[in-house]
């Protein structure tokens, strides 16, 4: 049989992401004993206190075609530029509440330095250029859209 | 937001020449969009500049990132 499909990375988990998931993905790349160091960032919902109202989740939608092909460019650009082993990112859809889990970014190198400034530069660049958006919703039942500072 | 203040989260437009005219066009029809901070983009890419526009081109406004 001939497979003849495109391998497409899967970047968006809908609700929070499960500890299991991230314990899963690092228990993964066992087999992969090229890889010396990983760095991992997660981005957890916090529970801000806007004028008196405090956020309870965050709602989040994506331009989701656009965000797919940005997240595919930004990973491929820290791979090759950081000359990684490989490089994950999952980031929720839906609604995640405060202290779970929404943003999961993996990167592995054969020596350290590289993960360091592979995972804080890709995480910047989520931010900065993924059409991802988020709506704080509070406690009283009002929302308020979020923005990246 | 934006949704909100051209009634829908899709329209179609008159076909403009480029994407400055289009934006005089849409603040002509949707006065309250002057007021909101939103890019453009146009067929999934970010448009940062001034380009000519196709009629089967897709735009989409998008509002402020919040990823992460």
């Amino acid at each position: 049989m001939i497979l003849n499909k495109v391998m497409k990375k899967k970047f968006f988990t809908e609700g929070a992401i499960e500890p299991r998931t991230i314990a899963k993905s690092i228990a993964d790349h066992s087999t992969k004993i090229n890889i010396g160091a990983h760095d991992i960032f997660l981005g957890q919902v916090r529970g801000d206190l806007i004028d008196g109202k405090l956020v309870k989740a965050i709602e989040y939608t994506s331009y989701k075609e656009m965000a797919e092909n940005e997240l595919t460019r930004i990973r491929e650009e820290i791979i090759v530029k950081h000359k990684l082993t490989c490089a994950h990112i999952l980031h929720s859809q839906g609604i995640v509440k405060t202290g779970e889990i929404c943003l999961f970014v993996l990167v592995s190198s054969t020596h350290r330095k590289a993960s360091f400034s592979a995972c804080e530069e890709m995480v910047e660049l989520i931010k900065k250029e993924v059409p991802i958006f988020g709506k704080e919703l509070f406690d009283d039942g009002s929302h308020q859209w979020k923005e990246n500072q | 937001m934006l949704v909100e203040d051209i009634g829908g989260e899709q329209i179609e437009i008159d076909l403009q020449p480029d994407l400055n005219a289009l934006k005089n066009e849409l603040f002509l029809k949707y006065p309250s969009l002057k007021t909101r901070q939103f890019m453009i983009a146009v067929n999934k890419q970010n448009a940062a500049e001034n380009v000519v526009l196709k009629e089967s081109d897709e735009i989409a406004l998008i509002p402020p990132f919040a990823g992460g």
